[in-house]
């Protein structure tokens, strides 16, 4: 008899000790465990850390020579709590560059004239300080890097 | 004698789920802090309901307009001009959860067009997930993230940015124009299997033999013409393509939604 008593709690003790962990996990597992936050996504390209997954443009501005070329995006991931530059061409054969400028700066520039709807985007930043995106296009040579013009607003996360 | 053992097991058995379930949970929110240790805002308020920031204009009674066009409502919350740029905060509904954007914009004055100049995300009411929706607003800029319970609505407010205005517009006509709301894939979704074929067939069937290349790298996304290809540099295959890729790479809801302001 006390030996069925001594498995029985053995049983309770290993359901307790599996129990508390499951609840949690389905309850309130933080997504972030998931990716990269802050000044941990800095440098890396948002693809690769699937910070992609919930981007959104929160700042843009339209390139206009004076016809309208391409568009300059602050993007933003909520997950990752991370910025970065994307400037899309609307119209083929210009070079594009563009920078993302916040506490740490980075740049893209393609080396050769692209197509329209083809796009550059920049590494990540954290967005735990200033910043915002620039973008520039030009039909005859390679877009010199960091890029100061047609700048979006800053913007801090917090 | 038996059964006052028992009892006493079952007790001690009962300690041990409540004490190893207290454990368990405070080493979950150890974690958690762990996670957010680089200065991450604090998640205790992370269910917090949020308020709308939906401002409206005391100047104009006409505020909010509203317009509604293929089953979807888009209303002007407010407009005000500085100088030479006319903004206007426009609110419309996400239909999922990709990132909408007003697209093919115009303010028309005294019949010419002027372009959008820029746009600003005010507030995104993310479409739910598992019963909650993430809340983005931003304010003197700084965006600010929380997760609300669902309300049932998901919609995306903007500021849409017009320069070179006439400065007397508060005595003029105007109207907002707002043809259509798009999409443009993530910087990781540009090479699936199914963007790729819509691309590549019709292509094909205006000129047999042309290969498309989908690129997705660090950095870059795009498609292209082969480079070996003969149709590199043929301008009607160019154009074609721009015009195929363009339609094929942006999801979009036609619309067209007007709002005018009288003078």
């Amino acid at each position: 008899m006390q030996k069925k008593m001594i498995h029985i709690v053995f049983v309770i003790m290993l359901v307790a000790t599996l129990l508390p962990s499951s609840i949690a996990g389905a309850a309130d597992e933080p997504k972030d465990l998931y990716y990269c936050s802050y000044s941990g996504c800095t440098g890396y390209y948002a693809p690769h850390q699937d910070c992609d997954d919930d981007a959104r443009n929160v700042g843009a501005i339209y390139i206009r020579i004076p016809d309208t070329v391409g568009l300059n995006e602050l993007r933003y991931s909520e997950n990752c709590h991370s910025y970065w530059a994307r400037t899309i061409l609307y119209e083929s054969g210009y070079y594009v560059g563009t920078t993302v400028d916040g506490p740490t700066d980075y740049s893209e520039a393609s080396p050769a004239p692209l197509y329209a709807q083809q796009s550059i985007y920049t590494r990540m930043v954290t967005s735990a300080s200033a910043t915002r995106a620039c973008g520039k296009v030009d039909d005859d040579h390679v877009v010199d890097v960091p890029v100061g013009v047609w700048c979006t607003i800053w913007h801090t996360n917090s | 004698m038996i059964k006052k053992r028992y009892f006493q097991i079952v007790a001690i058995a009962l300690f041990i789920v409540g004490a190893a379930y207290i454990v368990s949970t405070t080493f979950q929110s150890v974690g958690a802090i762990n996670d957010d240790s680089d200065g991450s805002p604090s998640t205790d308020d992370a269910l917090a309901k949020a308020s709308p920031t939906e401002v409206i204009s005391d100047l104009d009674p006409y505020l909010p307009m509203a317009v509604t066009k293929e089953g979807l409502t888009l209303e002007v919350l407010d407009y005000r001009w500085v100088e030479n740029e006319a903004l206007f905060d426009v609110k419309f509904p996400l239909v999922d959860e990709r990132d909408w954007q007003l697209k093919n914009v115009y303010l028309e004055i005294d019949g010419k067009q002027y372009p959008l100049w820029a746009t600003t995300m005010v507030e995104v009411v993310e479409p739910a997930v598992d019963g909650e929706q993430v809340v983005l607003r931003y304010e003197n800029g700084i965006v600010k993230d929380e997760v609300i319970a669902d309300t049932g609505k998901a919609y995306r407010i903007d500021t849409l940015t017009f320069g070179d205005v006439p400065l007397n517009l508060d005595k003029l006509d105007f109207m907002l124009v707002i043809k259509e709301i798009s999409t443009t894939p993530n910087e990781g979704g540009y090479c699936k299997p199914d963007i790729i074929k819509s691309i590549q067939n019709p292509m094909e069937e205006a000129f047999p033999g042309i290969e498309i290349v989908c690129i997705s790298e660090p950095g870059f996304d795009g498609f292209g013409i082969a480079s070996d290809s003969t149709f590199v540099e043929d301008a009607e295959a160019l154009s074609l393509f721009d015009t195929i890729v363009n339609r094929v790479l942006n999801a979009r809801i036609i619309g067209l939604w007007q709002f005018s302001f009288g003078g």
